[in-house]
């Protein structure tokens, strides 16, 4: 056999296959249910407007603040790791590996239930103020890695420019090294904002009210009181609305820096 | 107490260099320099690649941290640790190889924040020097272009305004023109001719011999950690006294 005719047969092959399974799902399936389960627009009318003026509003008001939290401390635990002094160093580097490695979920269950209880603290906002406290602590952990990385990936000779220009190590971090490192780390940190946006759901685990509710948390009261997946659907669109512009700009804005290069 | 520790001495030379020794690990780079430059001289130095010449020039405003030696900078020794070493730093202005200006910065920018930040000069004050210093390089229509918009001579004529915006008493060259195409390395070496011309104290580590020749008022020639050889550029270039001097020449002339 020709080698191109070979080619040929082994792609219709493959095409044949993939047609046959989904015509079979498609067969076996039935629409009817999956219709009323899945895409029931009465059921869809009930979560409206609440779905988007609580529970979106919620979990985009829980991203930014655990973002914005988050990029504070990760900058300081960087230029603790990065520091001469050995107990700032240590501490760093003891923070950043204890919040990478114990599950998300789990710090945030013991700031929302055992910080209060060990320690005797309120955390303003109540239960969901001390579990949005954990997942700063967990965003800080991962966020304090890259951005160390793009403090280390400023060049040498930029220090050593400002220095011998007379600026002092504060100085040449804050206008030199920092705003450089901060346009390095774009793309990884927008990442985490993605990754962060999903996180929110773990809240749950605080306890929430009808008011702190976000979005996956709302959905799965809506799955429970109508015993219909439809606000599950309406929850995943949701996500999918804010991460995939943003996964498509960092992907462009990874593109155009590798173009800078 | 640490006025007069920073206080410049006007009869002091500009740079005063004795015994310095610099090793990284095991590997001694700088083996015991003595090296005197007047106000207003213009010293080149030359030799082999690992000779020392950079780590020798960038001991003199302590980017390298000297083993041993004592380094005074116009009567002030630098190793002191109570002297105030970044209002020294202000005073010895430092010209790179790999140019590094601020590229997250426009031109003027480049120029005024250490002005501003450093020097506490007002904003317009800073504007005014950096635009006059632009013009003393031939860049005035750069001032708001960034750095990646300019080429590898007019990068470096930036960087020599922006270290002269500081008003420095004296500059260091670490190869200015190595990084350099062939074709932008005489816009580079016109500037830094001037600037020997307006009598300003120079250390310029090179390998433009023409340069050397036709402005530096003393040639330094280094091999191995040490000065081999040195006196006037145009006597050392014809007639080199040592041989290791006589075996560097013969593969770059």
């Amino acid at each position: 056999m020709r080698r191109t005719t070979k080619q040929r047969l082994t792609r219709i092959v493959l095409y044949a296959v993939f047609a046959a399974v989904v015509l079979g799902v498609v067969l076996s399936m039935d629409w009817q249910r999956v219709g009323t389960q899945f895409f029931n627009l009465e059921v869809a009318r009930k979560q409206l407007p609440q779905i988007v003026t609580i529970a979106l509003r919620n979990t985009l008001l829980f991203t930014v603040t655990s973002f914005a939290g988050g990029l504070l401390i990760g900058t300081l635990m960087a230029l603790m790791k990065l520091s001469s002094a050995t107990p700032y160093r240590l501490f760093a580097t003891g923070y950043i590996e204890l919040f990478r490695g114990i599950p998300a979920l789990l710090t945030i269950f013991a700031m929302a239930y055992m910080l209060p209880i060990a320690l005797g603290v309120q955390v303003p906002g109540g239960n969901i103020g001390a579990g949005l406290l954990g997942l700063i602590l967990v965003a800080s952990a991962y966020m304090a890695e890259v951005i160390r990385s793009g403090i280390q990936a400023v060049p040498k000779g930029q220090r050593e420019a400002a220095r011998s220009l007379g600026m002092s190590q504060s100085r040449t971090m804050i206008s030199v090294v920092l705003p450089q490192a901060f346009r390095i780390v774009i793309p990884p940190v927008t990442n985490e904002f993605v990754l962060l946006l999903k996180d929110t759901s773990l809240l749950f685990i605080a306890g929430s009210t009808l008011q702190t509710k976000e979005l996956t948390t709302f959905a799965r009261d809506g799955l429970t009181t109508n015993a219909n997946a439809t606000p599950l659907i309406m929850a995943a669109m949701l996500y999918l609305v804010v991460t995939i512009p943003l996964t498509s700009l960092v992907a462009r804005m990874e593109k155009r820096m590798a173009r800078a290069r | 107490m640490t006025s007069s520790l920073n206080t410049p001495d006007p009869s002091a030379p500009a740079i005063d260099i004795r015994g310095l020794r610099k090793s990284f690990g095991d590997n001694e780079v700088l083996k015991g320099i003595d090296l005197t430059i007047a106000r207003g001289e213009v010293v080149c130095v030359i030799g082999p690649s690992g000779s020392g010449k950079s780590t020798l020039l960038r001991s003199v405003n302590l980017l390298e941290d000297p083993s041993g030696g004592s380094i005074h900078i116009e009567g002030i020794d630098i190793l002191d640790p109570d002297v105030d070493l970044d209002a020294i730093r202000t005073r010895i202005g430092m010209v790179f190889q790999q140019f590094n200006l601020f590229p997250h910065m426009s031109v003027l920018r480049n120029l005024t924040i250490a002005q501003e930040k450093v020097l506490r000069r007002k904003p317009a004050e800073a504007q005014k020097v950096a635009r006059d210093m632009l013009e003393k390089v031939g860049l005035s229509d750069k001032v708001d272009a960034h750095p990646g918009q300019l080429s590898g001579g007019q990068m470096q004529r930036v960087a020599i305004a922006r270290s002269l915006s500081m008003n420095p008493d004296m500059m260091l060259f670490d190869e200015p023109t190595s990084a350099l195409d062939p074709e932008l390395v005489g816009e580079v070496l016109a500037v830094m001719k001037d600037l020997a011309q307006s009598g300003m104290t120079m250390m310029v580590v090179t390998h433009e011999m023409g340069f050397a020749r036709e402005v530096g008022d003393r040639l330094i020639f280094m091999d191995d950690g040490q000065i081999v050889e040195e006196g006037l550029p145009r006597e050392v270039l014809a007639d080199p006294q040592h041989q290791r001097t006589k075996a560097f020449l013969s593969k770059v002339l």
